[in-house]
């Protein structure tokens, strides 16, 4: 009789995980995925009107296998294939003729941001849907202006370049910190005229720290503003419209928060796409990522 | 149930388990009143939200190595003193013997639990949250299936293999455990072979990180998922299941 009540426990447990186990891509993912199809409607609104998140394919690695999403004539179908990259980072990838994001899932980027940062309620579904927005705007700027990328930064890119050297130059960065918080200013900011007066300031500094640096360095700053910076305005409106607290206070407190290595390039590149929406609201319709955004500005303000 | 209770008995009279608890409720206490402060980003962490869940990763942690603690010397022990013997002229079976040994080993590892869950009581009344007291229960008993895990594993392991031997192996798989979310994400970092040979390990040994996240969430009211929780009595049901059957040569 004790074996077979053991016996049965055994079963029950095997028949519960068996349940409640989950097999192909997981309802977390289908949902964040559907999430980001969604929210075309706040897209469509930033100004690229022919950025459509459904043209790129999203493939999603849940740490053992890859599942491919992509727009269908009933909505979207789900694929497993094999791995394209099992590395922990979310990016545009080209893919046999198109660029696809590639992602890792909602539950293991939010394991790794918890793990890093100690605080795993930070990142879900909602900031997980930003993300693939994020990355499918890279797969944008690539299928359509893959030359003019190319041209921001003739050299490799590398983010060394930043770490070793832009911010190992004092001057160069004590320039930078000021000059941050003078786009913050301006993003702020709703009157023109102090706009310009920040702008002006902000082009005295940029010619005085232009000087301390290579030119290589520059190029790599410029494109992690122009690029990285582009996806990150994305991004931030995409929060904008979903969590105004979060934009608020994150996103628009945050450009002039200094950090080293690339990542302040994209709160500083956010913030002159910003500045641009309120010098000409339509600017984005011809704007072909070949001319650094803060000479749009300086051209509208005539600086 | 004599068995157990005199072994239960043994140990709750042994000092070290007084002292690893001692010790572990003075690492609890540090992170919980801020004299440790955690920062992230220089910005200290002192958020309930925030620092609950850190703080149950703290004692889900010491729960585990309590449990191993109380467990891993107590079946080797039996057969070196040759209290075995005394057993098996009383017509006692081996899985009876060591199944109630097994149960002493959980007991003393909830108690040992219980003890660091004082720290979590007076953390959440300092913080206010009166009203998410009852909340200890569940987490208690889901951090309690990772102690059963613990002891459970280091008890079969020491039935079959030798006493050091089995100790070191239930030291690497308790720690794999606690660690387990941080090396199923480092699997992809180390890539080639050793990625894939931690991708197995990781497949065979439980999952205690996950199970204790599990706990987290329903501290905190988030939703939780019960197939990591089942998986995990799944694993403390084939373990228990082992100790009934493995019998031990020398006896």
């Amino acid at each position: 009789m004790k074996k077979v009540v053991v016996i049965l426990v055994g079963i029950v447990l095997l028949a519960g995980v068996i349940f409640t186990g989950t097999y192909g891509v997981s309802q977390k993912n289908i949902e964040v995925y559907e999430r980001a199809m969604e929210m075309q409607s706040i897209a469509d609104t930033i100004g690229w009107a022919d950025f459509r998140i459904a043209d790129y394919p999203i493939a999603v690695y849940d740490g053992e296998n890859e599942y491919v999403f992509t727009r269908s004539k009933e909505g979207y179908d789900v694929n497993k294939r094999a791995v394209t990259m099992n590395f922990l980072v979310a990016t545009a990838y080209p893919v046999d003729d198109h660029f696809e994001v590639i992602t890792p899932s909602v539950e293991q980027m939010s394991s790794f941001i918890g793990l890093a940062s100690a605080d795993a309620t930070e990142y879900g579904s909602v900031e997980h849907s930003v993300t693939l927005w994020h990355e499918a705007f890279h797969c944008y700027q690539l299928t359509n202006y893959m030359e003019a990328i190319k041209n921001i930064c003739p050299e490799e890119i590398e983010e060394n370049t930043i770490t070793l050297h832009a911010d190992t130059n004092k001057g160069a960065v004590d320039l930078f910190k000021r000059q941050a918080e003078l786009l913050e200013a301006a993003v702020k900011s709703e009157d023109i005229d102090r706009i310009r007066a920040y702008v002006v300031e902000y082009k005295e500094l940029e010619e005085e720290r232009n000087a301390l640096l290579d030119e290589k360095i520059i190029h790599t700053e410029e494109y992690y503003e122009r690029v990285e910076g582009g996806a990150y305005y994305v991004e931030a409106l995409m929060h904008g419209e979903m969590n105004p607290e979060k934009f608020q206070n994150d996103y628009i407190g945050g450009i002039s928060e200094f950090s080293n290595g690339s990542s302040k390039y994209y709160r500083t590149g956010m913030a002159q796409y910003m500045i641009m929406d309120v010098l000409n609201p339509g600017w984005k319709a011809n704007y072909d990522f070949s001319e650094p955004v803060m000479e749009l500005i300086y051209e509208e303000l005539e600086i | 149930m004599t068995i157990a209770m005199t072994a239960f008995k043994e140990k709750i009279r042994r000092k070290e388990l007084y002292i690893v608890s001692a010790i572990g409720i003075l690492v609890l206490l540090i992170f919980g009143t801020g004299t440790g402060t955690l920062s992230i980003d220089g910005v200290p962490i002192t958020d309930y939200t925030m620092l609950a869940p850190i703080l149950l990763v703290v004692l889900n942690a010491l729960a585990c190595i309590l449990a191993f603690i109380t467990s891993f010397s107590t079946i080797p022990n039996e057969y070196e003193r040759r209290t075995s013997h005394l057993v098996w002229i009383r017509n006692v079976s081996q899985a009876r013997y060591h199944g109630e040994l097994t149960l002493a080993n959980i007991l003393a590892g909830l108690v040992s639990e219980a003890i660091l869950f004082v720290v979590l009581f007076i953390f959440m009344l300092t913080n206010g949250r009166v009203a998410e007291l009852w909340r200890l229960i569940p987490v208690y008993l889901i951090i309690a299936i990772n102690v059963v895990i613990v002891s459970t594993l280091t008890g079969m392991l020491s039935i079959v293999i030798p006493k050091t031997f089995a100790a070191s192996i239930s030291v690497v798989a308790t720690l794999v455990g606690i660690f387990h979310g941080l090396l199923y994400l480092l699997k992809d970092v180390i890539g080639g072979f050793g990625g894939m040979l931690v991708k197995y390990v990781l497949k065979i040994l439980p999952d205690l990180h996950s199970i204790q996240s599990q706990a987290g969430n329903v501290l905190c009211g988030r939703d939780f998922d019960i197939h990591t929780i089942l998986v995990g009595l799944l694993f403390a049901y084939i373990f228990t299941v082992l100790i009934l059957v493995l019998k031990r040569k020398e006896a």
